[in-house]
């Protein structure tokens, strides 16, 4: 059959190694997602800024509606908001997979997400 | 090269490029149906996620959390124009959707022989762990507002409910879950296709969480560290709820008071768990059962789980987890 095609192995092998990296080149971002560590921040329900903590090289603070957040590689934190009892401030850094935190009276809200572990929620 | 083998490579050419081209085309439709819409705000004093996909998935974001608003101005007896505040104020109230919320809990309280108990207000109110009071009342003070609590003097004729003189409901061990039923009503005739609802930690997964099928991972807190999960459910639909004695408490002489209190003894309940976790097919019902399986303990939650065909993840003080029904539960090494 390959003799009356004309083709000789190494063109099936080239064909072949072709294909694979082509189809590869498609499926690895698709299942991938990057992987990083991605902080999200909501003021009022509406997404205000979203941050590759995994990209951050060094640490610098986001004001955001009478509150102070503190951005570091993989971490990020409420450092001060003027609300009075600082709940947000005592719940410290998030760096893990779904990790939470709000500032209920001053309505911002800071979530942690790893594309790659694909969590949907945490029940607590 | 041969003619022939020119043309054969160039139809080979044609034909993997086309491959390619099709499967990329396949793969974009997959991820585009994947990629869930999400929403994070505040209501009923906690953090609602809201993710879903769908047609119009932004305007229903904005939907489900003016349900879930909506549910707290009628629920919650912090806001003084609730039908909750007004029941409390003056003995009885016209609401189908409070009316609802105690039929579907009574049987829990009769079934957990009233240790879980809705009235359980001014108990509440006494032990005040949502201002950060950190102080045990004394025994009389306990005794005098655990002689208000008892379910039984709750009277439902359809949306009317009356509850007995000097008592004081409090629907905040259910109310979260509730959010999640009215979500997945509005869920279920808006044609959404897959949405996942968090209302301060009680979950709602529904519809499909992809074109393929996955299950949805739900992850549990860790009752001893904050920002830490003990394992995931994956599950295909359902919801989930959990009572730990680490979200409001303080601790005095070593020990630990937190705000799961046992109707029975007016005390914070003791039954050697750090937190229960409950999947079963309703929202009001999971946040019930999880309250009550919290003060029964994992043996006397087995009847109650069971009469609901409900499952559960138990974690006690030593941090040892055990599961009992059915669920598909991960736990992280």
């Amino acid at each position: 059959m390959k003799k009356k095609l004309g083709l000789k192995k190494g063109d099936v092998l080239i064909f072949s190694v072709l294909s694979a990296i082509c189809i590869l080149l498609f499926l690895v971002p698709l299942f991938t997602d990057g992987g990083d560590t991605v902080a999200t921040v909501w003021l009022e329900g509406k997404k205000e800024k979203e941050i590759n903590l995994s990209t951050v090289t060094e640490d610098y603070e986001i004001k955001i509606n009478h509150c102070v957040l503190s951005v570091g590689k993989g971490k990020i934190g409420f450092l001060s908001s003027d609300c009075p009892d600082k709940l947000c401030v005592k719940s410290g850094f998030l760096s893990k997979n779904g990790d939470t935190a709000a500032c209920l009276p001053n309505k911002v809200v800071v979530k942690l997400e790893n594309r790659k572990e694909k969590l949907d929620a945490v029940a607590y | 090269m041969s003619k022939k083998k020119k043309i054969v490579l160039s139809v080979l050419s044609v034909v993997i490029v086309a491959a390619v081209t099709a499967a990329a085309i396949v793969f974009a439709g997959y991820k585009k149906e994947y990629t869930l819409k999400e929403k994070n705000s505040l209501s009923m004093g906690s953090i609602v996620t809201i993710k879903l996909y769908g047609d119009d998935a932004f305007k229903k974001l904005d939907v489900v959390k003016g349900l879930i608003d909506n549910l707290d101005k009628e629920i919650s007896r912090k806001i003084d124009s609730s039908a909750v505040s007004s029941l409390n104020k003056n003995g009885e109230v016209k609401s189908a959707t409070v009316s609802d919320i105690l039929l579907k809990c009574r049987k829990i309280s009769e079934m957990s022989g009233g240790a879980f108990d809705l009235t359980v207000g001014r108990l509440s109110s006494l032990w005040d762990f949502d201002d950060d009071v950190k102080k045990v009342p004394s025994e009389a003070e306990i005794k005098k507002e655990l002689s208000t609590v008892d379910y039984e003097k709750i009277a439902i004729n359809g949306a009317n409910v009356a509850i007995g003189k000097g008592q004081t409901l409090d629907l905040g061990s259910v109310g979260k879950g509730a959010a999640c039923d009215a979500a997945k009503a509005y869920l279920q005739k808006s044609g959404v296709k897959g949405a996942v609802v968090s209302v301060g930690g009680s979950i709602l997964a529904f519809g499909k969480r992809n074109k393929i099928g996955d299950k949805w991972r739900i992850a549990v807190r860790h009752p001893r560290e904050e920002n830490a999960y003990i394992g995931v459910i994956n599950l295909s639909e359902g919801f989930v709820s959990t009572s730990g004695d680490y979200e409001k408490y303080f601790e005095k002489d070593g020990k630990r008071y937190h705000h799961i209190l046992d109707a029975n003894t007016g005390y914070p309940a003791d039954s050697g768990l750090s937190s229960v976790t409950v999947v079963c097919d309703s929202g009001t019902l999971s946040d019930a059962l999880s309250t009550a399986c919290f003060i029964l303990g994992e043996e006397k939650s087995k009847a109650l789980l069971d009469e609901y065909s409900a499952a559960a993840i138990f974690i006690d003080k030593d941090l040892n987890v055990s599961t009992y029904g059915e669920i598909d539960f991960e736990k992280t090494a």
